[in-house]
């Protein structure tokens, strides 16, 4: 079975916690106050439950046998187990993992869990290439990435600075708007605020970039008889999913700001039967916001160094052609660590089930969910993955 | 001169003791895989070419090209990191110095550097061509 045909997976359930900074909580507590609210809200208990996905928590560090543990912590005894440690591309890797081995028949009601609480904890550590080749040269984490992709793009098409301020407050529009929202972002701001804020990797702004934060999210993954059964009234079907995992692996000077997105968007698009002019809204992985101009480009919503005039030239708020982080993206809402990748793919469900309330796309039919993870040494990202949603 | 802050590396492996011993000598290697007639960089256990590990370690030149670059700034601090490409066909990840933030441009050529003062293990960096100079800061 073709876990993405016929409409026959159905995310049926939903659950997220408001982000916070220094929640001072610890995963667990996170995980089992999202997991309380995806039972409440769906009539299920532990013993429905007999698949887990999860991610690996910053918060948690190197912890060998978290999945173990943390089925444990929650009551749960899964016949199909799956940790994944693709960075941001995390969540919708799971789900799209999930729909599969409900199609292989190992499980039927998935537990999709997202939690970290890197803000309060980090214990992550970076060995090898990161820690012996990169950090004693300069490098300071993702922004310098984003940095060096800017520069090469900025040199090729010319500054994307207006776009991009123009995106910064959508997003933030989208932001004030959600309930979940980390406290610290739920201001408004101008363009004018993004172009006067420092920089911080030129040409990047500090408004280029996501506030980490804690926070857990969680989602029910099952069969769509199942999910009638259980009185799921607005099931969310998975149409199409690829992933690409270290794009260009045996090229040495890669262009630095081709991305595995012209791989995977594509993909997922042609498996789901949908042109980028048939989508309802785009929920885009946003560490920085120059990673969702790239994405825009080669998923195909526009011409390769386009970008700054398509967001120039579009309403990207709920009602505008292509809506896009409706929510405010990680950058807007914060980014819950590795469960970071959870924001935008919750906001993406929530719309679908029609409940964004004041900022809801009208006649919301369909989304694409992306997912960056990790960097690669001095290219782009290292995963990237594309999730085509519909009601 | 802007350089990065002082973070010490992890001590070598033994896939990676040659390259940090050329490095306190003021030689930068590279992996050259003779069946692929093909250099890596940064040092793998493995060809990313062939997936041989019958590897060689070869000087680079030094020379290269600007293939991106940012200026990072953290509090009071500043400096430019870039990728680099060099003649031998392929990208580093380094410090670019004795360059004005302004005057970067991709395509500019370089030429390998070693910052010394103050480190412990010795860091390759690049700088504009005409002003290459075998030490910095020593």
């Amino acid at each position: 079975m073709n876990p993405f045909a016929h409409r026959a997976i159905a995310i049926a359930g939903m659950a997220e916690l408001p982000r916070r900074r220094r929640s001072g909580r610890t995963a667990f507590e996170l995980a089992g106050e999202v997991v309380a609210q995806l039972f409440a809200s769906t009539g299920l208990g532990p013993a429905d439950i007999d698949g887990l996905a999860l991610n690996v928590a910053m918060s948690e560090g190197a912890h060998p046998f978290w999945s173990n543990v943390m089925a444990d912590a929650l009551g749960l005894q899964p016949t199909w187990l799956q940790l994944t440690d693709l960075g941001g591309a995390t969540t919708s890797g799971n789900v799209a993992r999930a729909a599969m081995a409900i199609a292989c028949g190992q499980a039927e009601t998935v537990l999709c869990l997202a939690a970290d609480a890197s803000t309060t904890q980090n214990m992550a550590q970076q060995t090898g290439l990161k820690s012996e080749f990169s950090d004693p040269l300069g490098y300071a984490g993702p922004l310098s990435s984003f940095g060096l992709i800017s520069s090469v793009y900025e040199s090729r098409y010319g500054s994307i600075q207006q776009g991009l301020a123009k995106l910064a407050v959508a997003q933030r529009n989208g932001a004030m708007a959600n309930d979940n929202t980390v406290p610290e972002l739920r201001k408004p701001i101008t363009e004018a605020d993004y172009h006067a804020s420092r920089i911080v990797a030129s040409p990047l702004h500090v408004l280029d970039c996501v506030m980490p934060c804690d926070g857990a999210s969680a989602l029910l993954i099952t069969t769509a008889d199942r999910a009638r059964a259980i009185g799921c009234a607005a099931p969310v079907f998975p149409l199409g999913y690829a992933e690409i995992t270290n794009f260009q692996a045996q090229e040495n000077l890669p262009d630095i700001t081709l991305t595995g997105h012209s791989v995977a968007g594509p993909r997922a698009l042609a498996q789901a039967g949908l042109s980028p002019a048939e989508i309802s809204m785009f929920q885009p992985y946003d560490d920085f916001l120059i990673a969702v101009a790239l994405q825009l480009e080669q998923i195909g919503f526009c011409g390769v160094g386009e970008a700054n005039r398509f967001l120039c030239d579009n309403d990207l708020g709920p009602r505008g052609l292509l809506p896009i982080n409706t929510g405010g993206g990680q950058i807007s809402s914060g980014q819950s660590g590795l469960a970071g990748g959870s924001v935008n793919l919750i906001e993406a469900v929530r719309q679908l089930r029609g409940e964004a309330g004041a900022r809801q796309v009208p006649d919301a039919r369909n989304a694409v969910v992306t997912g960056i993870g990790a960097i690669q040494y001095v290219r782009n990202w290292g995963t990237s993955n594309a999730l085509v949603l519909a009601r | 001169m802007e350089t990065p802050p002082n973070i010490a590396g992890p001590a070598p492996s033994a896939l990676t003791r040659p390259f940090w011993d050329a490095a306190a000598q003021g030689t930068l290697l590279l992996q050259y895989d003779p069946a692929a007639d093909r250099y890596q960089f940064y040092p793998r256990p493995i060809s990313i070419h062939t997936g041989r590990t019958d590897m060689e370690w070869r000087p680079a030149c030094g020379r290269g090209t600007l293939a991106s670059f940012t200026r990072v700034q953290q509090g009071p601090n500043a400096w430019m990191l870039a990728g680099i490409d060099l003649e031998e066909g392929v990208r580093v990840l380094a410090p670019l110095v004795n360059i004005a933030p302004d005057a970067a441009r991709i395509g500019l050529p370089v030429r390998l550097v070693w910052i010394t003062e103050g480190r412990a293990q010795p860091l390759y960096a690049f700088a504009p061509a005409p002003e290459a100079a075998p030490k910095v800061g020593s």
